[in-house]
């Protein structure tokens, strides 16, 4: 995880500080349909994209 | 197996265990809902009239909501989203700054024991990033305390590597349950909508459910991660609400982006 962010750093000091037990993130992405290219390039053959 | 890894496996169990029991909470909350007939809500608590007449108008599609949300419950002193939006929480063409939405937060915190807020630290350009913790006041005044405990759990060598006050230690723990929104800038909707109106249910509501969480579990809200592109996706919104059908010239961009270069290599204006 790259920590050069200060704004990154806040959360981690938060989370090691309070020692959560679940961290969840309220991602969002396009409705309905997503497709994650990790580790996928969309340059790759039969590869997904919206 | 040698001391120090048996140490190490007998300090996994005891993270797993107190995960298991929140998750079995979580799992306990759900599964009341359903034997609860899908919902009730306490009957000896007043609805407020407008804010749910509002949530019914803004919904476009019916099965986009629950008969959790569909309705907001009534307080005398507890002030909803509206004081600060001037609409309900996600109404169109609404998108607040993090101030306003910490504006907000602030004010719950002066209106009830249940909500404190920390400022967690500043961003590259200066704002400001916050937690607001929630929970009955009783759970609140042991935050502190809780934590000193769940640090001995999570580096079990303070405690001498000793189950039996390990196990202890998670009998007397409360678990934190960390919600962190706009950790990108287009995602709009947690600081919008969802974290305000999350935080004033957990404050307000006296459904058994509700109760529950706020009795047994700190719910902790960084509503804005991405503080600095949060602001100016909200400068852009406004931008196109006050100029319909114009294009925003990619020169007015340039000014931030270049001294947010210079602040930081790798920095994404717009991630």
């Amino acid at each position: 995880m790259g920590l050069s962010l200060k704004l990154t750093r806040n959360i981690l000091n938060t989370y090691l500080y309070w020692k959560p037990q679940v961290l969840h993130d309220l991602h969002e992405s396009v409705a309905y349909l997503y497709d994650n290219t990790i580790a996928t390039a969309h340059t790759t053959p039969g590869s997904i994209r919206f | 197996m040698p001391p120090v890894f048996e140490g190490a496996n007998m300090h996994l169990k005891r993270i797993s265990k107190l995960l298991f029991a929140s998750f079995l909470f979580i799992a306990f909350a759900a599964i009341s809902i359903n034997a609860q007939n899908s919902y009730t809500r306490d009957p000896n608590q007043q609805v407020d009239q407008d804010y749910t007449k509002k949530i019914a108008e803004y919904t476009t599609e019916k099965f986009f909501n629950s008969p959790l949300t569909d309705y907001l419950p009534a307080s005398s002193n507890i002030p909803t989203p509206k004081a600060v939006l001037g609409d309900v929480a996600g109404a169109p063409n609404k998108l607040p700054y993090a101030e306003d939405v910490y504006k907000y937060m602030r004010m719950l915190e002066k209106a009830s024991p249940r909500v404190k807020v920390f400022s967690i630290g500043t961003t590259e350009e200066g704002r400001e990033q916050i937690a607001v913790a929630i929970a009955s006041e009783s759970l609140l005044a042991k935050m502190e305390e809780n934590r000193a405990r769940l640090t001995k759990l999570a580096d079990p060598r303070l405690i001498n590597m000793n189950d039996v006050e390990a196990d202890r230690l998670v009998e007397q723990s409360f678990p934190i349950y960390y919600i962190t929104g706009t950790i990108h800038s287009p995602e709009t909707g947690a600081p919008t909508g969802l974290d305000g109106e999350l935080a004033y249910r957990l404050v307000v509501d006296d459904s058994p459910y509700i109760n529950s969480i706020r009795d047994n579990m700190v719910t902790l809200i960084t509503p804005v991660v991405e503080v600095d592109g949060r602001d100016r996706m909200v400068d852009v919104y406004n931008w196109h609400l006050a100029n319909p059908g114009k294009e925003l010239a990619a020169t007015a961009l340039l000014g931030p982006l270049r001294r947010a270069r210079q602040q930081s290599r790798c920095r994404w204006v717009y991630r």
